[in-house]
């Protein structure tokens, strides 16, 4: 007998796993193609999606399992960005603007650095811990939430809110609140993200500075 | 014009989401579990049970638990049934670590005080089923009794890598190990729920809580204690500070808010040690006791009359002895378990022809035909000789006291069977183990 949250776990890992199987779509396929999803695109997805779900003769699990087993429980985080990324690359929903996925993975990235090494040992001090109920960890959710509207931020306060219902339908196999903010996948696009933007900047302003001497 | 209204509604809406999931959240944080405190002594929470006087054991009684030759077993754990039976469980299969291994359980006979056939509980496909996730193996169950009344069993697996990988699973039993649930995890950890491991005995808590020791492996090792509600979920989790060395706590709880938890070093060649006085909230910076620790796993039981004792292997360097201690007692001395009496006089390492006899001669004093030996000892030769000496290693210990004040005593027997021996501490005058 499955439980709901086995069956939310494997629709999450099917649905991440085909939004990542969109990304040959729009990098490796001709330009023409890009931003545009035809037919038969929805219907190999489509396809995917339920190969995926559906057990696979002779095993215990479907193929999603397996997948699960390796990558572990997604965050709604995650799941929500990767319904997003599909509905955008499938249906031309709006995608999310980079001023909003800046944020929002700049704060993911932040998250990350505080809570991987603590709660991997790094000192005796474990972040995580928090995460099965803390006021302190809910009133720093509020004041995030509460800066990103100031900033004029939907996004980022939103997935905060979409994580904080699922948590408290215990939507997932965790208890732990973090584990529905983000996970150790999110968090390494964001760190990937966070630093690649970083680095554009340095050399942005490497090239200015340059360009300012050379005029003189 | 549009524009804005649509803006404005789009913002409404965002606020009232915002709102309505802050306010779920605090309504859950509010109603979240209470501060619980130990129960002392857990044995209590079933009627006490009164052995025939024929059935009784006189002061020291040595079995095997593990009745398949030729397989690698290893982390037995015993738990006490209603009818004052003893339930074991154990791992078992072609290597620590394969495919093939599974959960094996057997039961003592309170009255034949025999143990019967072993069988299986959980395998990998079981698991993986269960859990509708790969598994790749499993490993170290431990078997207790919850609050509740129903047996409790938590088990490491592995999906991805070594025994760094771990997650725990657990299963409920409301028929005394008849019968058990699907198995479901524990999530204690945000990165992919790897390195938590548990091998000691849980502590009852009171609103039907439960403390379980567990251990991290992953970059680094630290010791952990779980705090499990009474629905089997995880609502809290507290690391032991300094315990960085360290792994395989085991916590004896002295009152309601008080407990020790001592731990395996992995440096050091001492016990590690870390209390509480509230409960387990907090716990005090680890620090080494005087009793030595050779990188091996300790147990530790909680007596009715309030002693401590624990089992562990008494040296610095090896796992070739096993011994009782009593704690708080300076006077005691400590109760040698291993090795037994047919490999007294033999100098370590020994020859592979040397173990093979001493092997032999025990298990053949435990009534094991010679095909039967032959396997066992090749089991135990493949996991712990090189070319030319072997090892002995006594290792896993577990401990539990039944309500007839028999003290239990379940350990690894060279990797190739589960052994058991029964003090009758009222009646336990020598250490004298030699079977």
């Amino acid at each position: 007998m499955i439980v709901p949250s086995d069956v939310f776990a494997l629709v999450s890992v099917a649905i991440a796993l085909c939004a990542v199987a969109m990304c040959p779509f729009r990098f490796w396929l001709p330009s023409w193609f890009k931003g545009r999803a035809t037919g038969w695109v929805k219907a190999w997805i489509l396809a995917l999606f339920i190969a995926l779900l559906v057990p696979m003769p002779g095993a215990s699990i479907p193929l999603a399992g397996f997948f699960r087993g390796i990558i572990g429980d997604l965050s709604i985080t995650l799941l929500v960005l990767s319904v997003w990324s599909l509905c955008h690359r499938l249906f031309d929903i709006a995608a999310i603007s980079k001023h909003e996925l800046t944020a929002l993975l700049a704060v993911v990235g932040a998250a990350a650095v505080l809570l991987y090494p603590t709660a991997l040992g790094w000192g005796d001090w474990d972040a995580y811990r928090p995460g099965w109920g803390s006021w302190w960890f809910l009133a720093a959710l509020l004041t995030l939430c509460g800066a990103s509207a100031w900033m004029g931020l939907r996004v980022l306060p939103a997935l905060v809110a979409l994580a904080l219902l699922a948590w408290s339908v215990g939507l997932i196999e965790s208890g732990n609140l973090w584990d529905y903010l983000l996970d150790p996948w999110l968090s390494a696009f964001a760190l990937g993200f966070v630093f690649i933007k970083c680095w554009q900047i340095m050399v942005k302003r490497f090239d200015n500075r340059s360009n300012s001497r050379s005029s003189h | 014009m549009t524009f804005r209204m649509r803006d404005a509604s789009r913002n409404f809406l965002l606020a009232a989401l915002v709102l309505i999931a802050f306010a779920a959240a605090a309504f859950k944080v509010f109603n979240g579990p209470p501060q619980a405190t130990f129960v002392v002594p857990a044995v209590q929470a079933l009627p006490k049970v009164q052995l025939p006087g024929s059935a009784r054991p006189s002061g020291f009684q040595a079995q095997f638990v593990s009745s398949v030759p030729g397989k690698a077993v290893h982390a037995p754990s015993v738990v006490e049934l209603r009818d004052g039976s003893l339930r074991a469980v154990w791992f078992s299969g072609s290597r620590e670590g394969a495919g093939d291994v599974t959960v094996q359980t057997a039961v003592f006979g309170k009255t034949s005080q025999q143990w019967g056939p072993e069988a299986s509980l959980f395998d990998r496909v079981r698991l993986q089923r269960g859990l509708q996730r790969y598994v790749k193996k499993i490993g170290n169950p431990v078997i207790a009794r919850a609050p509740d009344g129903s047996l409790q069993l938590w088990m490491v697996n592995v999906s991805l890598g070594g025994w760094a990988g771990s997650a725990i699973t657990w299963s409920r039993s409301v028929d005394d190990g008849a019968t058990w649930s699907s198995p479901r995890r524990l999530v204690t950890s945000p990165f992919l729920n790897i390195s938590t491991l548990v091998k000691a005995a849980p502590v009852a808590m009171t609103q039907g809580d439960i403390s379980l020791p567990v251990y991290h492996e992953f970059i680094t090792k630290f010791a952990e204690v779980l705090r499990i509600d009474a629905n089997g979920r995880v609502v809290d989790k507290v690391r032991i500070p300094g315990s960085r060395t360290s792994l395989q706590p085991v916590v004896l709880a002295t009152s309601a808010q008080t407990a020790q938890a001592f731990m395996r070093a992995t440096r050091g060649g001492r016990v590690m040690s870390s209390t509480t006085q509230d409960a387990g909230q907090t716990w005090s910076i680890a620090s080494p006791i005087a009793a030595p620790n050779p990188n091996s796993a300790l147990a530790g039981v909680v007596l009715q009359d309030g002693s401590r004792w624990l089992a562990l292997n008494p040296t610095s360097a090896g796992r070739e002895k096993l011994a009782l201690i009593k704690l708080d007692d300076p006077a005691s001395k400590e109760i040698a378990v291993e090795p037994a009496s047919q490999n007294k006089g033999l100098t370590s390492p020994l020859t592979l022809a040397d173990y093979a006899a001493v092997l032999g001669a025990e298990l053949k004093s435990k009534g094991a035909t010679e095909p039967q030996i032959a396997a066992y000892v090749s089991s135990a030769q493949r996991q712990l000789c090189g070319d030319a000496n072997c090892a002995q290693e006594f290792s896993y210990p577990f401990l539990l006291q039944s309500r007839d004040g028999n003290l239990h005593l379940v350990y690894t027997w060279h990797r190739t069977r589960i052994k058991h021996i029964q003090f009758d501490l009222s009646n336990f005058q020598s250490p004298g183990p030699g079977s």
